[in-house]
């Protein structure tokens, strides 16, 4: 009796931990689910793009076929990554820039309300204006170097972290600031322990706006004239018509700027822990 | 800390003014406490009784009358750091630890040299939180949130303490543990406390005296006084009285 009752609970343990393991594969299949499906959809999506350029044998200078485009990236992509590289300097130095800027802005506004309706007027001007017909002038001006682009690309990004931020600093917990004006807390003090945190995640949702538009800053700049660059590398494809060169251009430049959106939102999770869904 | 801190409100009426027009909430409340006395403020929900406990904590002005802390304005004993704020929100800081977010009142307006009551990590013992001093406050339950919002205020050491219904979001156990150990540090520390709330035995419980208001535009309908030694037992008749009492009082101003 006994030792059949040691059997049973010994088979019913082993069964136990099979089923254990199958719901840990269950779990990891699930959680992998949304990549696969993400990976497949993309890759039957090319299939169906190279069948149908084969099968219709369109030429290449109007659609080329991703084996077109491949053949192209096995050669020229150490050439593409170090012009892209060049976007990406002149993007992100774009987008430190706008970003300054915008946070200056709304600190300004945060300290000295008076000010908001004369700069939000300013800034909505600027912000109306499109990038395009700013940008060929800031070439005329400034010349085919790094300059331009970095001032247009801070053009373009320097919104959304000022409208993020003034809507951040406002964000902060009416009763937190009972309790810091109850203390006396200055402004001062106010800003950096309640309102600056309070703007974190504010900043982060603008840094992911901001971050893409950066680089389309910096490539619509390039389009205007410049000596390296991403741009420059599509524009010369462009007049060209190298269809594979100008394809493989944008997928590198669709690289990078997943690249860069994906970095801030490592960061956003490094630093808003205490924000359980974000 | 400044011991012995009365609090003297003169005529003080508050309106606001809004889109609807004017809205009257206090009328004309005179009211003088005591020093180290424990003070509860009850009445219907909407009557003022939150507007009067930011008047006297310089949050908001008063449309007339006067308010004297220890013969000073509220802003002025304010600046000086004697006021300890709780309201029914915790108000902690989310991205500070339980010990950090304790240590707050010490490190903003540092030009008025309050001393802390005692070193932080031994009030966070003595408030049952010394194993969450590094945790995060979203990892804590209310109870436990508001617990250390109470260690915050008592670190300010602050000579008035002003509590706008602190505990009401609580369950009902939770609640009456922090009522006691309210009271406990009232009896050690004997700040000047100010009490918002609208549960009568709760106020019973730990007051020396109830002031009842009316509804709005409100004033004071009666003071119910309760001469009962500590710690009180609610399910006693004495006790049931006096909530009896303040009960009538509180349903004749309601009308």
């Amino acid at each position: 009796m006994k030792t059949r009752w040691l059997k049973t609970t010994a088979t019913d343990a082993s069964r136990f931990q099979q089923q254990l393991s199958v719901a840990r594969c269950r779990e990891l299949i699930r959680s992998q689910t949304g990549r696969l499906a993400g990976a497949g959809l993309l890759l039957a999506l090319f299939l169906l793009w190279e069948t149908a350029v084969r099968l219709t044998d369109t030429p290449v200078y109007l659609v080329p076929a991703p084996s077109d485009i491949l053949a192209d990236l096995a050669v020229n992509l150490p050439h593409l990554l170090s012009a892209g590289l060049v976007t990406l300097a002149e993007a992100l130095a774009g987008l430190v820039l706008g970003t300054a800027v915008g946070l200056g802005l709304a600190i300004l506004i945060t300290f000295w309300g008076r000010l908001e309706q004369g700069v939000m007027s300013l800034a909505i001007l600027i912000k109306s204006t499109p990038i395009i017909a700013i940008a060929p002038i800031l070439t005329i001006w400034l010349g085919f170097g790094h300059a331009p682009k970095v001032i247009i690309t801070a053009l373009l990004t320097f919104f959304p972290v000022l409208i993020n931020a003034l809507s951040g600093f406002r964000s902060a917990d009416p009763a937190v600031l009972d309790y810091l004006h109850s203390l006396n807390a200055s402004p001062q003090e106010i800003f950096i322990l309640v309102r600056w945190p309070s703007a974190r995640p504010y900043l982060f949702a603008a840094l992911k706006v901001a971050a893409p538009l950066a680089m389309i800053g910096a490539v619509v700049a390039e389009w205007m004239g410049a000596s390296s660059g991403l741009g420059r590398q599509m524009w010369l494809a462009y007049t060209n018509l190298d269809m594979p060169a100008l394809f493989a251009a944008v997928f590198v430049l669709t690289l990078l700027s997943t690249a860069v959106y994906q970095s801030v939102v490592l960061l956003e999770k490094r630093f808003l822990f205490w924000q359980p869904n974000s | 800390m400044l011991h012995a801190t009365p609090i003297h409100l003169e005529n003080v009426s508050k309106s606001f003014e809004g889109s609807n027009g004017r809205l009257d909430v206090l009328d004309g409340i005179n009211l003088d406490i005591r020093p180290g006395e424990f003070v509860s403020i009850v009445g219907p929900s909407g009557c003022g009784k939150s507007t009067l406990l930011r008047l006297v904590a310089a949050l908001d002005t008063p449309t007339s009358g006067q308010i004297w802390l220890n013969g000073q304005p509220p802003l002025a004993l304010r600046a000086q750091k004697e006021i300890g704020w709780m309201a029914q929100k915790p108000a902690l800081l989310p991205w500070r630890t339980i010990l950090d977010n304790v240590r707050l009142p010490q490190q903003v307006n540092r030009q008025a040299s309050s001393q802390p009551s005692a070193p932080t990590e031994s009030l966070l013992k003595m408030m049952g939180l010394a194993d969450f001093a590094a945790a995060y406050p979203h990892t804590l339950s209310g109870g436990m949130q508001q617990r250390a919002a109470l260690a915050r205020t008592l670190a300010s050491n602050a000579a008035v303490w002003l509590m706008d219904e602190p505990f009401s979001a609580l369950d009902e156990l939770t609640r009456q543990a922090l009522a006691d150990e309210m009271l406990a540090i009232w009896q050690k520390y004997r700040p000047t406390v100010l009490w918002v709330t609208h549960h009568i035995p709760e106020a019973v419980k730990l007051s020396d005296r109830l002031v009842l208001l009316t509804q709005r535009p409100s004033h004071i309908s009666g003071i119910v006084p309760v001469d009962l030694p500590r710690p009180r037992d609610d399910t006693s008749t004495s006790f049931q009285a006096v909530v009896r009492q303040a009960r009538t009082i509180l349903q004749k101003g309601a009308v």
